[in-house]
C-alpha cells in the first residue's frame, strides 16, 4: 500500500450562452452537417460577461462541495486564457473560494493543461507537499478566437471543470496510479497566439506576430495529436499492466471525434468505451477532460472501481496521460 | 507487401467513406472519391502505425491514385 492522490470530488461550470452550429452558419461559410461530419461538435457555450476566473470559481466551489470539504492546501489552475497576462489567475480563484493563503499557480499547457495540472498536483500529494489539492481547468477561448476564422470558431467552447485530490492509498477507488507528460517545442507553431508576448515586443514590426487571435494548423494537429496521445497512453498501459480491453473508460481531450476514434483504434480500445462530450460543449481546451468525466459519471458510464485512462494533446506541443480508478463520488 | 499496403488503403478509404471496398481499386483516383481533407490524415496515421513509415497526407494526395500511394508507402518501407 503506497501513498497516492485520490480523486474525491468533481464539479463543472458552463457559461449560459449556447451557440449552435446553425448560429455560426449564419456568418461563416459552414453548416451543421459540415461541422458535425468533420468534428462531431453539435454546439458549444460562449461566455458573455464571465471571465475565466468566474467559471473557475464556480466549478471549484462545486468540486469542494462534492468532496464535502473547504480545506485544500494547493490550487492548480490550468488555463490558456487567464484573466490577465499578469498575475496568475489561481491566487484570485483561491482567495474567492475562501481557501486562505494556500499555494496557487497557473499551468500553461493549453489543451493538455488539465492532465499537466492533475499530474503535478498528484505529485505534490504523493510527496507530502499537500494533503488536499484543487485542480481546475478553466477556459474562455471565445475571447481569443478570430470571429472570421471558420477553422477555430466552430471548434472551441468555454467552460470549466474541477477536481479535488486528497491523500490516500493506491489501492483505493479514485487513486491516481500513473502519469506520463511530454512536449515537443519544435511544434510550437501548430497552435498559437502569435502576438501579445515578449517575442512580439522584441521584434520590429512583424505582421506575423501582430495577431492576438488563436491560429491552428488543423490537419497537422490531427496527426500529431493521434500519434502522441496513442504513444503516451500506450506507455501507461504498459506501466499499469492494463490490456486495452481492460480499460473501462477512455477519456481523452475533446478536440475532434475523429481524433478520439483514431486514438482508440490505435490503442485497440473499443470506440464504445471512449467518452464523447464535444457534441455538447465543443473543444473546451483544459476544461474538456473534467467536463467529459462529469458527463460520463452522470450518465452511469463511470462506476466506482472502473479503470480510467485520461489522455490529452495541446499547443506547445504538449501531451500527457493519467491512469486512475474511478472513485465512489457524485459529480456536482 | 505491395498488395497488403494497397489493400489496407482501400479498406481504410472504404470504411471512412462508408462504401464497399470493391468499389475502390489501385487505379482509383483520390479526387474521384468524395471525401474531406481529414480522411487522408486518418489514412496517414494508420499507415504509420501499421507499416512503421511516415507518409504525410499531402504526399498521399499528390500520389493521385490508391496504387501510387501504396507504391510510395512501399518505397518508404524498403528504404527503412
Amino acid at each position: 500500500m503506497t501513498r497516492a492522490a485520490v480523486l474525491s470530488g468533481l464539479g463543472t461550470a458552463l457559461p449560459p450562452r449556447l451557440v449552435t452550429n446553425d448560429e455560426l452558419s449564419l456568418r461563416l461559410n459552414t453548416s451543421d452537417e459540415w461541422i458535425r461530419s468533420r468534428t462531431g461538435i453539435g454546439q458549444r457555450y460562449w461566455t458573455d460577461r464571465m471571465a475565466t476566473s468566474d467559471l473557475a470559481v464556480d466549478a471549484g466551489r462545486r468540486a469542494l462541495k462534492a468532496a464535502d470539504t473547504d480545506l485544500v492546501d494547493l490550487v492548480v489552475l490550468a488555463t490558456t486564457t487567464p484573466d490577465h497576462p499578469c498575475p496568475a489567475t489561481a491566487p484570485d480563484v483561491a482567495a474567492r473560494l475562501g481557501l486562505g493563503p494556500v499555494a496557487a499557480f497557473d499551468v500553461a499547457a493549453v489543451c493538455s493543461g488539465f492532465v499537466y495540472g492533475l499530474a503535478t498536483a498528484a505529485a505534490h500529494v504523493e510527496a507530502r507537499l499537500a494533503e488536499r489539492a484543487l485542480v481546475i481547468g478553466a477556459e474562455t477561448f471565445s475571447t481569443i478566437l478570430d470571429p472570421g476564422d471558420r477553422s477555430t470558431s466552430i471548434i472551441f467552447g468555454d467552460g470549466a471543470g474541477a477536481v479535488i485530490l486528497r491523500a490516500g492509498h493506491d489501492d483505493e477507488p479514485g487513486a491516481l496510479l500513473e502519469s506520463d507528460l511530454g512536449s515537443d517545442g519544435s511544434l510550437k507553431e501548430l497552435i498559437r497566439i502569435p502576438g501579445g508576448g515578449s517575442r512580439q515586443r522584441t521584434t520590429s514590426a512583424d505582421s506575423d506576430l501582430a495577431s492576438g487571435h488563436l491560429t491552428m494548423d488543423g490537419r497537422a494537429v490531427f496527426r500529431h495529436a493521434v500519434m502522441r496521445m496513442a504513444e503516451s497512453a500506450r506507455t501507461l498501459l504498459a506501466r499499469t499492466g492494463w490490456g486495452p480491453a481492460s480499460v473501462d473508460c477512455f477519456v481523452a481531450h475533446q478536440a475532434n471525434v475523429r481524433i478520439l476514434h483514431a486514438v482508440a483504434d490505435q490503442l485497440g480500445i473499443d470506440r464504445d468505451r471512449t467518452v464523447v462530450d464535444l457534441d455538447r460543449v465543443g473543444n473546451t481546451s483544459a476544461a474538456s477532460i473534467p467536463l467529459a468525466l462529469s458527463r460520463a459519471a452522470e450518465t452511469g458510464r463511470l462506476m466506482p472501481g472502473h479503470r480510467v485512462l485520461l489522455s490529452a494533446f495541446g499547443a506547445g506541443a504538449t501531451w500527457g496521460s493519467i491512469a486512475l480508478t474511478w472513485p465512489d463520488i457524485t459529480a456536482d | 507487401m505491395a498488395d497488403s499496403v494497397a489493400e489496407r488503403i482501400i479498406a481504410v478509404m472504404a470504411e471512412n467513406l462508408q462504401m464497399a471496398a470493391a468499389g475502390i481499386t489501385p487505379a482509383t483516383v483520390f479526387d474521384d472519391l468524395e471525401f474531406d481533407s481529414l480522411v487522408l490524415v486518418e489514412l496517414a496515421v494508420i499507415l504509420q502505425r501499421e507499416f512503421g513509415v511516415e507518409v504525410s497526407d499531402d504526399e498521399l494526395a499528390e500520389s493521385k491514385t490508391v496504387g501510387k500511394a501504396a507504391a510510395l508507402v512501399n518505397e518508404r518501407i524498403a528504404a527503412a
